[in-house]
């Protein structure tokens, strides 16, 4: 149960509040995943922290966390995977709403968008502290993370291409199996995929060579859930790898 | 907190608590235009309302979020242009075009999707389709398959009246008709909803829609076991929580015992359920009623009721139940059995028919096919959720203000389990936001009903969207298995289905669901030669209980389960024996003037009388789709089948023909009434329930072709048992057969009197006129010498003048007969072979349906059961784990589909004219669920081999096939 609300004018004040620990207080962006929790708890809504913005700064898109993926698709309308991701992930009024730090948050393994920002190597940029992390190192630790309280931007490389591609049962259902392909001039490759679990994962991340089959089939070797075999997953996520792969090329 | 906003550019300040989300703050404030889908996460987007411009769920933001902000509602948007001395801005152009489109059914999602559509053109005035799509992507709509919405969206936002014409002129669907129709003056027309305007409004149309004073809100603590007795409820801790009204457990109530099927009396199958138990059969079972101020309160009081279970062991595997040493769910001695069932046994209906010589028929064929095939339990999914209000009126009567589809069944059923007469319990059926059988059921009616009886307030209760998929009722699952003898030349000589049905804890619809599967898929292919006089039918089943939440009644009622098996079978006949699969299928097709197998072995639980069949349009409905769908030119074209660039991409079509029936014969019955008013209008009293369909229009379109006037004349108004006559509710495809026959008999009879009166007014010294010289036309009763008189002047002469007495009929209709409905559905898909991925490309359905009565209304009920009937096919399956626990709890998991990820959908119509009818009608409203699962892996098979046995056809079983191919 909701018990206060707060609306920071600034960001600091954003920050001094989501510090407190009784009742615990929870950043509020969307407010989407909001009626998850049972438990008593403030909420300090971060819409009038300035933090929705896309700026590209050198050779990084730094995304504010209160973007929403609506203003994500706008902003990526001729990436035609980054804007199908989020299609899937969630429908318009969803995407109006939800921002981009509250998926992060929120949202787990079975998600496109989040398959898509780990193999762009998203980093996150957290208050206090402006601890940045990326995606990857932060994921497996996010139910234990204490050493910051907002996050307040989300970096990604411009120099890199992704694809991306999802097996459900209809188009806009939730993967069963997803795989994202990133890839950077320099030839760095990185290879995720989702549909299943707590959190995506990345089954590649260097230069192509080597037994990449052998690598995808490991990391997803204990895949099975209820909704898909782990054979299964093996089998069709490789062939997304392979696809999408030859697609960059 | 005080919340500062503008609603409608209105600046409104409201206390509110924290808590609240916007949607319950709108609401309160009597914006009854934003819905409630039951969540609080935006999964359906029927609370939609704009927010700066833009749509958002108001269920999933927190009012406070809207402090300072503007939104829009529905209220907002237009109004009926027609407000007496009032100018008024009329509606808007969006509303218009849903109105006239055929876009709205039930209209629960209409304000969502106007809103959305709106918000779209004030940024981009001429969408392309897809960015339509997109913009209300965010609106799910169980009813429409989108086709409509999106083209009255399109309409709108088009300046040329030439574009709008030809946008309009897609509205109304192909008909294929011999039938001489002109002779109509509304029937066979587009006219528009009698419920259109209101609906477009967002009117307080729907149960909820309505605040008492002192009304309190219910909740049930639900089971989180599958199987246990209740050792103790401790509820003290409940009851003392400041708020709390009323807390009820077993301990409290009388132990009736009785079904919660809406079906007629008596109930065709098992009593074995009541209000409370001490026993729980399912996760999500009741163990506890709480009435409370709010439903915070009420949902705290849930949380402190203690239960102490001994748990039993559960019976999750239907294969299992009727072992001896299964536990035997029902062993309570009240328990009451119907024909077959057999508590000990765990069975709660079997079903065993033979038809012919089954036998010898086996005998006689060249080759025999055995096939086993399996269907998912599914969910109706209606996107307004169970929803009831209660209160004791001022003559201290119960009155019941509920969403179902069986007012008159509730009723009855309801009386004793409340110990209530009859006669002190009525039933008021506002719209209703959709049902599909869903609301068949008398589910949450007597929650409410008793926590009133108990505290003497007025209670509502409403399920969550959780509740409805762990507490409501679904498709029953069935394992089926075929049997079926063929001569070389394709010639069926025997055909087997036996059936192995769960209907979960309790036999609600158990007989009649499973009986329909046989009853209406095992029906349609009689065989050929002599075989089409004695054909050899069997069917066997077995429905049987477990520990899984209950089945019950589904659009389709059964048959959808029976097509999958026969349409499979079919189809690996043809293709192993290298047969035509059309071919094969019309050889062995019921035609014209043949008795319906079934008829003289099955009716329901009742006697079966011999039915023949009087018109069956399947052979045209096959040319029509086949056309439609291209099958010529894809069929069995390799270089279609394949896509350039694209090596692990198959095509494929495939087909499927199907049968349903039109009402229960002997048993279904409908009445109307009809009065005049002063000014030459009517009302209409019908008890029958317009779930969405469109039946108060096509009931209202009867009326006025008899009476002679406009449809606007007609005011159709459905259903309240104080009020309006009997009629056995909304399912079995009746309505426009059944209670449209009453409609038109009482019609008659009005018309019968006005055409006494106007032959008197109108006869004269040289000329005396009789009745049978009058007809009614254009608001006038015309005698053949052309003297005229208006129906307004008949009125006042007959209200007011002389000889006064009301111009009235009243009329009931019970059918004999129960005509099929006949269809070809056709698929067309593309397949990932890589993945099993699978993407329908386009739904063709053409169906024979009699007379369509409204061509816009019917085509929307096609086109909406087509997608209902795409997801059985394709991602929709309620799965539990191994302690009875759903899989699927949000409409996220159970994906429905949504209105960006549609494939193309085509509803045309074959007309025949029933003669049983008369106005020659059919059912329409559940044959598009029959045939789509099947036609949709006929063209799996079709694309790349893969020989699916079950649905739904996901990736994964569409890639286990093709390794084992």
């Amino acid at each position: 149960m909701i018990l206060e609300y707060f609306r920071p004018a600034t960001l600091s004040e954003a920050v001094e509040l989501l510090q407190r620990n009784e009742p615990i207080t929870i950043p509020l962006g969307g407010g989407l995943t909001l009626a998850k929790r049972s438990d008593d708890i403030a909420v300090v809504d971060l819409q009038s922290i300035g933090l929705n913005y896309i700026k590209i700064i050198e050779t990084l898109t730094v995304i504010g966390a209160t973007t929403t993926l609506e203003e994500m698709i706008v902003f990526y309308q001729d990436n035609r995977s980054v804007v199908e991701a989020i299609k899937i992930q969630c429908s318009k009024n969803q995407r109006v709403m939800g921002t981009i730090a509250g998926l992060i948050v929120s949202e787990n393994g079975r998600s496109p968008l989040l398959t898509v920002m780990l193999a762009l190597n998203a980093q996150i940029v957290w208050l206090p502290g402006e601890i940045c992390i990326s995606l990857e190192d932060w994921l497996p630790k996010r139910h234990d993370w204490k050493k910051a309280a907002l996050i307040s931007e989300i970096k990604v490389d411009n120099d890199v291409q992704v694809v991306f591609e999802s097996v459900g049962r209809s188009p806009y259902d939730q993967p069963t199996i997803c795989c994202a392909v990133a890839k950077w001039k320099t030839g760095r490759t990185r290879i995720t995929f989702g549909g299943f679990g707590d959190n995506p994962v990345t089954a590649f991340d260097g230069d192509v060579n080597g037994d990449l089959i052998t690598m995808i089939k490991n990391v997803l070797a204990d895949s099975s859930d209820q909704w898909a075999s782990s054979v299964y997953r093996q089998d069709a996520g490789t062939n997304l790898a392979m696809r999408l792969l030859k697609e960059l090329k | 907190m005080i919340l500062h906003l503008w609603i409608n550019k209105t600046p409104t300040a409201t206390e509110i608590n924290v808590n609240e989300n916007l949607l319950t703050v709108l609401r309160r404030l009597g914006f009854f235009g934003a819905k409630s889908g039951g969540c609080k996460s935006g999964e359906c987007g029927a609370c939609t309302v704009l927010f700066d411009g833009k749509p958002i769920n108001s269920c999933s933001m927190l009012a406070a979020q809207a402090d300072g902000h503007k939104v829009e509602t529905i209220e907002g948007i237009g109004e009926r242009p027609d407000q007496g001395w009032k100018k008024s801005v009329g509606l808007d152009p969006i509303q218009q075009a849903f109105i006239e489109s055929g876009a709205i059914q039930c209209g629960y999602c209409t304000p969502a999707m106007v809103l959305a559509g709106k918000s779209l053109l004030a940024s981009n005035p001429d969408p392309e389709e897809s960015e339509i799509r997109d913009a209300i992507s965010g609106v799910l709509c169980r009813c429409t398959g989108y086709k409509k919405p999106v083209s009255a969206i399109k309409a709108a936002s088009m300046e040329s009246q030439d574009s709008k014409v030809i946008e309009k002129a897609t509205w109304s669907p192909e008909i294929q008709s011999d039938i001489e129709l002109n002779r109509f003056s509304t029937v066979g027309k587009n006219e528009i909803k009698v419920d259109a305007i209101k609906l477009v409004q967002g009117k307080p149309a729907f149960t909820a829609d309505i605040d008492l004073q002192g009304m309190l809100v219910a909740k049930v603590l639900l089971s989180t076991v599958a199987h246990a007795r209740i050792k103790s409820i401790n509820i003290k801790k409940a009851k003392e929580l400041a708020g709390v009204h009323s807390v009820l457990t077993w301990k409290d109530l009388p132990r009736v015992v009785y079904s919660t099927a809406g079906q007629s009396d008596p109930i065709p199958g098992p009593l074995d359920t009541f209000s409370l138990d001490n026993k729980v059969r399912f996760v999500g079972d009741r163990v506890a009623f709480v009435a409370a101020e709010t439903e915070e309160i009420a949902q705290q009081a849930i949380d402190l009721i203690e239960v102490e279970y001994e748990e039993l062991p559960a019976v999750l595997d239907s294969t299992k139940s009727m072992l001896q040493e299964t536990p035997k769910i029902h062993d309570e001695p009240e328990y009451i059995n119907f024909a077959n069932s057999n508590p000990i046994k765990n069975l709660a209906a079997e079903i065993r028919i033979d038809i012919g010589d089954v036998d010898s028929g086996f005998k006689e064929a060249d080759k025999i096919f055995e096939n086993e095939f399996e269907v998912p339990k599914v969910q109706q999914a209606h996107i307004e959720p169970h929803v009831v209000i209660t209160y004791w009126d001022e003559n201290d009567r119960l009155v019941i203000r509920s969403s179902t589809q069986v007012p008159f069944h509730a009723r009855r059923i309801l009386s004793p389990v409340l110990n209530l007469t009859i006669k002190r319990i009525r039933v008021i059926k506002p719209r209703i936001g959709g049902g599909f059988g869903g609301k068949q059921e008398i589910l949450v009616e007597d929650v409410a009903a008793h926590l009133t009886i108990a505290t003497g307030r007025p209670v509502r209760f409403e399920y969550t969207r959780e509740e409805e998929f762990i507490a409501s009722r679904s498709r029953h699952p069935m394992k089926l298995w075929m049997k079926t003898g063929v001569m070389a030349d394709g010639t069926i000589t025997a055909n087997e289905m036996r059936v192995l049905t769960d209907t979960g804890a309790y036999g609600c619809h158990a007989l009649t669901v499973t009986g329909n599967t046989g009853h209406k898929a095992m029906a349609l292919y009689v065989g050929d030669g002599k075989y089409r006089k004695a054909p050899n039918i069997r069917f066997y089943a077995d429905v049987v209980y477990t520990n899984h939440p209950p089945a019950g009644a589904y659009r389709g009622y059964g048959v959808p389960q029976g097509y999958w098996a026969v349409e499979r079978q079919m189809e690996l006949i043809a293709n192993e024996l290298g047969l035509d699969p059309i071919e094969f299928r019309l050889k062995n097709a019921l035609r014209s003037g043949e008795l319906h197998p079934f008829s003289t072995a099955w009716s329901e639980g009742r006697e079966p009388k011999p039915e023949i069949i009087h018109t069956v349009g399947l052979e045209k409905c096959v040319e029509m789709g086949k056309k439609a769908i291209g099958w010529k030119e894809k069929a069995l074209n390799v270089n279609w089948k394949n896509i350039p660039g694209k090596p692990h991409l198959r095509k494929g079509v495939g087909v499927a023909m199907v049968m349903q029936g039109t009402a229960i014969p002997y048993l279904d019955m409908g009445a109307a009434s009809i009065k005049m008013n002063d000014d030459g209008s009517f009302n209409l009293l019908i008890g029958a329930t317009d779930l969405g369909t469109g039946s108060d229009t096509v009931l209202g379109q009867m009326a006025a072709e008899v009476l002679g006037v406009p449809l606007d004349d007609i005011l159709v108004y459905s259903s309240d048992t104080d009020f309006t006559p009997f009629d056995k509710g909304a399912y079995a495809s009746s309505t426009t057969y059944i209670s449209g026959g009453a409609v038109t008999k009482a019609a008659e009879e009005a018309a019968a009197m006005i055409k006494i009166r106007a032959a008197a007014l109108l006869s004269s010294a040289e000329e005396i006129l009789s009745p049978v010289d009058i007809v009614l036309k254009d608001k006038y009763a015309i005698a053949k010498n052309r003297k005229r008189i208006s129906l307004k002047d008949i009125a006042l002469e007959t209200l007011h003048h002389n000889d006064q007495e009301q111009i009235m009929g009243i009329a009931s209709f019970m059918s004999k007969s129960s005509p099929p409905p006949f269809a070809a559905q056709f698929a067309e898909v593309t397949v990932d072979i890589e993945t099993g991925k699978l993407i329908v490309d386009k739904l063709v359905m053409a169906v024979d349906s009699g007379v369509i009565v409204n061509p816009l209304t019917a085509s929307g009920q096609i086109e909406g059961g087509m997608v209902q009937a795409l997801g059985y096919a394709v991602c929709e399956e309620m799965l539990y784990d191994q302690k009875g626990v759903a899989r699927e709890k949000d409409l996220k998991d159970y994906h429905i589909f949504r209105v960006d990820e549609m494939p193309e959908i085509e509803a045309m119509f074959v007309e025949s004219f029933e003669p049983t009818h008369p106005f020659g009608v059919k059912a329409v409203a559940e044959i598009p669920l029959d045939g789509v699962a099947p036609a949709v892996a006929n063209a799996i098979q079709n694309a790349c081999g893969a020989k699916l046995n079950q649905i739904p056809a996901t990736p994964e079983r569409i890639w286990r096939s093709l390794k084992s191919v």
